[in-house]
This record gives structure tokens, sequence and C-alpha cells, in this order.
């Protein structure tokens, strides 16, 4: 029962009263309502989401009185979040898990107010600093009781030298320290959002899926800075009332920035505004200076994304969050969402784990790909899986930023670009001169970034090119191979594409880096082997070559990893594995031998009985099939590969049966002959003839010489250039990284007349592709596609032999001639390639 | 009340008189929700802190003049800043205790922020955007003027539940009620603010 008197008379609030007075008994008594609202009071204190309708439904007789009482406990609870964290005010969704503490129990020095916010390295609490009265944001490490003293000695280390950091763009770190077993971290509260935030933002507001509108726009103050009035007609105070939020803007923002702009700044039209880009560019230079800051200090971040990057509404940036992926690396989080969060952003090298190896160009790569994602609101990677976003970041490169957006400035996209290169010799070498190249924008002076290097651009060029692959592979093969001979082997390197891309690689060698960028270049060696040479079966010899290089390399990296048997067992496994796709290439090569059988003019050449030319038709044939087969049904091309292998060993033991041993020498021969001037990239026939390191350049010139790649005018053919003039030699101005291309120029090699042209293996057929003009597909510019491209060849291959054979000696020629016996007779066209069966 | 506050602290800045009168007026609720929950923490006592509100109106519209800032959320700051200097003085009396003490104003400012925050709807600074922030301020006004309109039991139970995060029993002990009398008084209050909240 109620006291009477406890109920107040409304005489004492008569004059608040006057519109809203209530009859004092609209509630009935019942004891039940009381227990309903105290059962759906416990569960919102225990931190649950309790289901209203549930409560009021409970009973129904009384539902009226219920639904009133709980309407006033949620107005109070949503606007008076309890001090454990609540999920209705904005805290962690209902099955994030709990923080165990006592909130009320202070942590050392600082009283914990309440939660702020969660994320992969732990719950960030707004706190009181009670020596110094001061409000601070804890950042609280949940797990740290599963970090052995190793790694919480490492995380007191960083966060101890990211507490020495004193910069105007770094969230100074007030204390570090270990509580009660907890593990926490104090640095200044700054009243702003992540970027990360403010993407989401921009996404909903250009109407991007994946998040939802909401009214709000951080970024509009952000971002607003003092240019956004005049650009953005549509801003308007349609949230009505004021938007007091606790930080001053800037100057002449401050008329429109907190209150009336709202969803204004970033309308669509806006994302494609100078505006836009000029202030995302100055918050990367806030950025970039702040963590040049850092790595002038010895203090690399390993963990630069947007939901560290912390920005208020005056357009100032603070750095968070130092030293703490360190911890991260160490940790087995469990919440993907926060390693796909890290992950995405992510160097290279990071995804390689090599923590030891990770420099200060790891944050420069994960600051452009922030930039990336500010520019084009798209990540710059979008793989949805750890095991994707690897792939994706490894081997994958990002679609162009103006690809995304065409409005984006091309010198901005030029330095995302070169801040996010695979390669870290690549990327500036120091985030100072990032700022500074995005700062020279800022000042509409030229920049220093070039476009990414040829061998960066033929990479995406094939990979956006299927079907030219081949060809480009083959000049890659050249560029790669041209590099490693170099290091290995020769000094001597002039007027090639490569020169550029050797001497940083020299460069990069004498900055101590020698293991590193060696090893990248070998990987890179393996990879282009593999990747696009594997099937191709004119190259098989240049593969062979290119995998025994990488296997020797190999050797020189274990022999220098002496006694660190872990580095030593890793690199023996890749040799290894190198090894055994030699193993199966030689059985391979030897399968392209076997094919010539099928050449009614070689079974002629090689004297072969008519009786026995069926025996071998069928098995040919079946072997055939069976390779047919494993194509359409095999997939995965190791898998494939395996199968093919086995589909040779077989064949060559049933042929080894028919033919005699003279047969296969003379097979042999043809078979050299059929390559050409490819013979010479053979390892057997190098060795044979004693190449040396010159011959082999020499060749490889006149390798180059062969392929007249010139690109097609939309109107028709474009004459060729003249012999011996310009061969290989990239046009316009080189700069550090390659030739420059011209801007807004993504179509691969196409840098001007005297450019390198290349196209599908398929033009090997002379007969239907040689001179250009007129082959199928034909010339265009209207897109990236593999037409647009055109491919001669210049000498045959009798020609090509010939110069060959005048820079050996006369003691290599004699061992040629033995090699290849007397001439095969068969040739039908001047290519050298046997008719077809 | 507060919808057009931003209009209206434009027009007090420019030094219209009725507009100071009105701006100042719109945030007494707001004002003396916060003193009460201020100084009921450290007397646990009731105190009236309508003068405590009103020497804070007088000081505010005085000094309007030295006033940097623009916006509503930096005029509450503001007027908090006076707030906590005003409740410093009320505790030095009721505590007998000499000299102005920076070190509990400082305290009881940074308090104040906190408890701002809470009625505010916390949460601010890293969850929500400006906008947001907005409606939850508005909120906090607004239920600072709906629990000003209730009958005192009925305030304090929920002050003392909600703000002060007392348990039941210690409510029923600082209001000298019965258990029982206190959680039927708190039942009846929640039913009274939603009918005094805005529907929504």
């Amino acid at each position: 029962m109620i006291d009477p008197d406890s109920i107040p008379s409304d005489g004492d609030s008569a004059s608040n009263f006057s519109n809203d007075d209530l009859p004092e008994d609209d509630l009935p008594e019942d004891p039940r309502i009381l227990e309903v609202l105290q059962d759906y009071l416990a569960a919102i204190e225990q931190g649950r989401v309790p289901d209203r309708e549930e409560y009021i439904s409970r009973y129904p007789e009384i539902s009226a009185a219920v639904a009133l009482c709980l309407g006033g406990l949620d107005i109070v609870r949503t606007n008076i979040p309890a001090r454990q964290p609540s999920p209705s005010a904005g805290g962690p969704p209902a099955d994030a898990p709990r923080s165990p503490r006592n909130l009320h129990e202070p942590l050392g020095d600082f009283q914990i107010i309440r939660e702020l916010a969660r994320g992969g390295m732990g719950i960030v609490y707004e706190a009181v600093q009670m020596s110094l009265g001061r409000r601070v944001a804890l950042k609280v490490l949940p797990f740290a009781a599963t970090f052995d003293a190793r790694q919480l000695q490492r995380f007191k280390n960083e966060a101890q030298a990211a507490a020495l950091l004193h910069h105007t763009h770094i969230v100074p770190v007030y204390a570090v320290g270990c509580e009660r077993g907890v593990h926490f971290y104090a640095m200044q509260l700054i009243e702003g959002h992540s970027l990360a935030a403010v993407v989401r933002q921009l996404r909903s507001q250009a109407g991007l899926a994946g998040e939802s509108n909401s009214a709000a726009s951080p970024s509009s103050d952000i971002l607003g800075g003092d240019e956004s009035v005049a650009d953005h007609p549509k801003r308007s105070g349609h949230a009505g009332g004021p938007s007091p939020i606790a930080t001053k803007v800037a100057p002449g923002a401050a008329m429109q920035s907190t209150a009336d702009v709202t969803a204004s700044l970033t309308s669509g039209c806006s994302l494609r505004s100078p505006q836009y880009f000029r202030r995302v560019a100055r918050l990367i230079v806030q950025a970039a200076e702040a963590l040049d800051h850092a790595h002038q200090l010895g203090v690399i971040h390993r963990d630069v994304k947007p939901a560290n990057l912390l920005v208020n509404s005056a357009g100032n940036l603070w750095v968070t969050d130092f030293g703490l992926a360190q911890l991260q690396a160490d940790n087995g989080l469990t919440r993907s969402g926060d390693i796909l969060g890290t992950f995405r952003y992510m160097s290279p090298e990071q995804t390689a784990g090599q923590r030891a190896a990770l420099d200060a160009r790891t944050d420069i790569y994960s600051l452009g790909a922030t930039f990336y994602e500010l520019l084009t609101l798209e990540p710059a990677f979008e793989g949805e899986t750890r095991q994707e976003l690897l792939y994706q970041i490894v081997h994958k490169e990002p679609r162009l930023p103006r690809q995304v957006n065409p409005a984006i400035p091309v010198e901005l996209e030029t330095i995302v670009l070169k801040a996010m290169s695979k390669n870290r010799v690549e990327r500036y070498a120091t985030a100072a001169e990032f700022a500074a190249d995005v700062q020279r924008f800022l000042d509409n002076q030229p920049i220093q970034a070039r476009r990414p290097s040829l061998m960066d651009r033929l990479r995406k060029w094939s990979r956006r090119h299927p079907s030219i692959v081949v060809a480009a592979g083959i000049v890659l093969v050249v560029i790669t191979l041209g590099m490693s001979i170099s290091n290995r082997m020769i000094a001597r390197e002039q007027s090639r594409t490569a020169e550029a891309l050797v001497r940083e690689q020299l460069r990069a060698n004498e900055a101590g880096e020698r293991f590193q960028q060696a090893r990248q270049a070998v990987d890179l060696l393996i990879q282009m082997s593999e990747e696009e040479l594997a099937d191709v079966p004119m190259v098989q010899g240049t593969r062979k070559r290119l995998l025994e290089t990488a296997v020797g390399f190999y050797q020189d990296f274990i022999d220098q990893h002496e006694g660190d048997p872990e580095s030593q067992a890793e690199l023996a496994a890749v040799q290894e594995r190198v090894r055994g796709i030699l193993r199966e290439l030689t059985v391979l090569q030897r399968e392209m031998q076997m094919d010539l059988l099928s050449n009614a003019q070689v079974l002629d050449d090689l004297g072969f009985p008519e009786d026995t030319r069926e025996v071998l038709k069928e098995i040919l044939r079946n072997s055939r099939d069976e390779r047919d087969r494993v194509s359409r049904e095999t997939r995965g091309s190791d898998s494939r590969r395996r199968r093919y292998v086995e589909i040779a060993e077989e064949r060559e033991q049933k042929l080894s049966l028919i033919l005699t041993d003279a047969q296969w020498r003379r097979l042999r021969q043809i078979s050299i002959q059929t390559q050409g001037l490819f013979a010479f990239k053979e390892p057997e026939i190098v060795q044979a003839l004693q190449l040396t390191p010159e011959q082999r350049l020499a060749i490889r010139e006149i390798e180059s010489d062969i392929f007249a790649f010139a690109p097609r005018a939309p109107g028709g053919p474009r004459p060729p250039p003249p012999h011996g003039e310009n061969r290989g030699r990239p046009p316009g101005p080189p700069g550090p990284f390659g030739p420059i291309p011209p801007p807004h120029d993504d179509r691969g090699l196409r840098d001007g007349d005297n450019e390198k042209w290349i196209e599908p293996l398929d033009g090997f057929r002379p007969e239907r592709r040689a001179g250009g003009p007129g082959s199928p597909g034909g010339p265009g510019h209207g897109g990236p596609g593999p037409r647009d491209v055109g491919f001669r060849i210049r000498m045959n291959r009798k020609e090509s032999v010939e110069k060959v054979l005048k820079l050996l000696t006369e003691e290599q020629v004699r061992r040629w001639n033995e090699l290849i016996g007397k001439p095969f007779a068969g040739w039908d066209d001047r290519m050298g390639r046997p008719p077809r069966p | 009340m507060t919808s057009d506050s931003r209009s209206l602290l434009d027009a007090a800045l420019a030094g219209g008189e009725t507009a100071r009168g009105a701006l100042l007026e719109s945030y007494r609720p707001w004002l003396e929700l916060l003193a009460r929950v201020e100084i009921g923490r450290r007397l646990q006592t009731k105190v009236d802190v309508a003068d405590v509100v009103q020497e804070t109106f007088l000081e505010a519209y005085r000094n309007i003049d030295r006033f940097r800032g623009t916006t509503p959320s930096e005029f509450s700051a503001w007027l908090r800043g006076i707030l906590a200097i005003r409740v410093s003085l009320l505790l030095r009396r009721y505590l007998k205790t000499q000299g102005r003490d920076v070190r509990r104003e400082r305290e009881i400012e940074v308090d104040l922020d906190q408890s701002s925050r809470a009625i505010d709807g916390g949460m601010i600074a890293f969850q929500s955007t400006p906008s947001e922030q907005a409606v939850k301020r508005e909120q906090g006004l607004l239920l600072a003027d709906a629990l000003a309109r209730l009958p005192d039991d009925y305030r304090e139970v929920i002050i003392l539940r909600h703000l002060e995060e007392l348990t039941f029993p210690e409510v029923a002990t600082r209001m000298n009620r019965t258990l029982d009398s206190v959680q039927k008084l708190w039942m009846r209050a929640l039913a009274r603010l939603r009918q005094l909240m805005p529907p929504g």
C-alpha cells in the first residue's frame, strides 16, 4: 500500500501541472506491476536487452499500466545510462563480452566513468585521472591475462616509446600501467570521430550500400573546413535544432558547420568536388607528419587504419594507438571483424608475418590504403575473409581510384598508388616525403611521385588482359631475368627497361636490405614463372631457367642464414617446392618433344616405319584425349599440372618401347630447332654451349628485337618503329621507377609510338597475325581490352638464330651444330614451326 | 523551449535582453537537476538548489559578454563552469570549511560535465555523430524539464535511483520511507514521467 502521505499533492508544483494534470489513481493497485518493472530493470542492469513486449504481455490485464511504467523507465534509462555498460546507451550489442571489472573501483589513478567504445584492442573508457582532475580516454586491454611475460614486456616497451611521442597530431599517451591485473593505457580524450566513422557516414550519404543512413554527419563538420559553404548548395538545416558539439570549429565554418550543416557537405556532388579531395589530402598530410615524427624516434605504428585516425570538427587529426598492434599480432583475436578491420590495411610484408622486417614503410602503405579509402569511399581490397584479403593484398592491384571516381585528381591517385606499392622500395622512403608530396598537391606544385613502374604496370596490365598474359610474361621474364643476372653475375646493364629497376634494386641492397630485397626479387621470379609462364609451351625453357636461378638464390640464402635454423628450414622448404616444380617441368618438356611425333614430316625425318605409325598415333591420341579431359575436369592449376605430369610419364614409357635411342636423339635435335631462339634459354643448352653472361645479354637483345610491339592506331595499323632504333627503350622521361606514362592512361603499355607492344602468344602464327593489320578483333582505342594491342614478328626463326650464331665462338657454333644435327626439312613457314598435324 | 535554442542563443549574444532571460530560463530545469545531483552526492541530504541556480543565472547574465563560444553546447559548458563554482561555494558553507578550494571546484566541474553527459545521454565523444548528440542533448533538456515538472518526491526517487544509482533500500533510507513505499513511488513516478514526455 502506498502511504497516503507519501503521495505528494500537486499543490507544490501546481504551476507545472497546468496542462498535464493527471488523476492520481491512473495506476491500478497491483503488486505485479512492480514485479514486472523490477524484473525489467534487473535485466537492464545486468546488461541485457529485455524484450519489452514480453514484459508488457506477461499479465494481460495490467498490460496498459505496465506499458506506461516501462515507457517511463525507458525514457530514464536511455537518457541516463547506467554506469555499467548498457546496450541502450549506444554501448556494445547485448552479446558483446561484458567487462569483468567493477567500474566503480578506480584503476590506479584512474576512475572509470563510462565505456566509450570497444574494439579489437580492448575497451575504451572515459575516465578521470584523479591526481590531476582531468578527463582521459582509458584503453583497457581485456585479454592481458592471456599474454606471457615477454609479450607484456614488449607491450610496455612499445607503449612507453609511444608515450614519448609529442606531436600535434598524435594522441598524447599519459600513462601506461597495470592495476589488479588489468593493463591499461591512458591518453588524451579527443572529442571527435575516427575516419572509419567518417567513411561510413560518407558512404551512407553517397547512397552506397552497407551502411545505415543516419541523419548525422561527423564528416560534414570534419571535412567542412573553410570551404564548405560555397560548394554545397544543398546545405540545409533539415535536422532542425541545434547541434551542440563540444569543440570549436574553424573560423568561417562556425556559422554553418555545427548546427545547420548536417548531411550537406557530402551529398553526391560534393564527393566529386575538388574541395573534398583537398580536405582529405590535408588530413593525410597531418597523419603522415605524425607518423614521420614517430618513425624518427624509431616507433612504427603497425596498425594505421581509418579507425585509428581521429578527427575533430575543426579538421584536426590525431593518430592513436601507437604500439598496440604489437600485441594484436601476438594475440589470436577471436573477433573476426576486428581482424579484418586490421588486415584490410596491412602491407604485403606485414601479411607475411615478418615482424622483424617491418619498417616505417609498412605504415606508409597502410596510410596509403587509408587515403585510398577516403578518396574512393571503397576499401582498396574488399575481401570478406582473411584468406581472400591476404591473397588480394599480396597479389592484386587495387582498382585504380579514378576508375572508382573519375573526379579524383590524378596526382592524388598517383600518390596513393605509390604509397601502396607492393614492393616497399617503390613507396615513399619516409612519411615526410609522403606528406611533402601531398602538400605539393595542395600547393598546386608538381608532385614527385611517378606512375607505377613499368614492371607494375606490366603485371597489372597482364592481369587485365588475360589473353596477352603470356606475351607479357615473356617481357617480364626478360626484365626479371635481367635483374637477377645483374645481381648475381653481371654488373653491366644499359639502356634497358629494367635499368631503373635494377638501379633501385641495387640501391636498396646497399641500404642494407640485401636479403629482403633479393628474396623478394627471387620470389617474384618464382611467382612470374608459375603464374604467367606455367602454361606457355614456348617459354618452358625460360621458365626452367628462372626456377633454377631461384633454386640457386635460395641456396645462397640458406648459406647466408647459417646459425638460424628456423629461417633455413623455411628457405629450404621453398627451395624444395621449386625443385619439385622443376622435376615436373623436365617431364613436361620432354612431352613437348614427344608432341612433335604427331607431325608426319618429323616421323619421315626419323625414318619411322609406316606400320608402327598407327600404334604411335593411337598412343598420342589417347594421351591427348586424357589431357583434354584433365583440362576440362580438373580444377586448380596445381592438381592439373600433376595430372599432366602423370600422363606425360605414362606416355613416355609407352613411346620408349617404340622409339630407338637414335630416334630419341634426333627428336631432341628437331625439338631444339623448333624452339629457335628460345632454345638458347634452355639451361641444358646454355650449359652445353658455355654461354657467357655477355652473350646471354646479347641474345636477349635479339630476342627483344623479334617482337616488334607497336600500337595500332584506331584507324588502322601503325608503322613499326624503324628497326634498330629505340628498341626496348621506353619512351618519355625515365623516372626513377620507370618511364612516365602520360596521365589518364591506364591502358597498359601504350605509352607512345616507340613503346613495345605485346600480343597473345596466338600471334606466334605469323600467317594469321604478322603485320598486325586486319587481325581479328582489330584495333580499338575504346577500352583496355586485348584488342587494342598488336604484335608483329620482325624476324623469322632462321634470321634470329643466325644472328645469335654470329655472337658465338667457333667452338660454340660447332657444339650448336652438334646439338641440332642436320636441318629439319619440314618447316613450312618462316617462323620455323612445324606444320600443324 | 529548446528547439529554437540556437536562435535564442544567437539573439542573446547579439544583445537582446529578453532573449538573454529566455535563454537562461530554458536551462533552468537542466541546471537544477545537475546541481541537485552534484550536491546530493556530496551532502547526502536534500538541499534547495534553486538559490544556487539563481546565483548561476545572475553571474551568467552579468558576464555573458565574456562568453566566447557560439554554439549551445559551448554555452551549456560555460554555464556548467559557473555552476561548479557556485556549488563549490555552497558546499563550503555546508561543510564549514575555509577558503576557496580550487581542487574541489575543478572536481565538481569534471563531475558536472559527466553528469550532464549522463543526462544528455552519454556516449557523446565516440559513439555518436554531432546531430545525434544534438538529439541527445535535446532529450537531456527535455528530461530535465519533465523531471522538474514532477512532484518533488517523484523526482527525488528517480534522481536517487537512476542518477545517483542508489539501491532501493538506500533510496528508502535517504528519503526516510519504507522500501515498499519507495518502490511504489518509483513506479508512479515512471508512469507520470512517461505522460509528461512527448511521445516517441
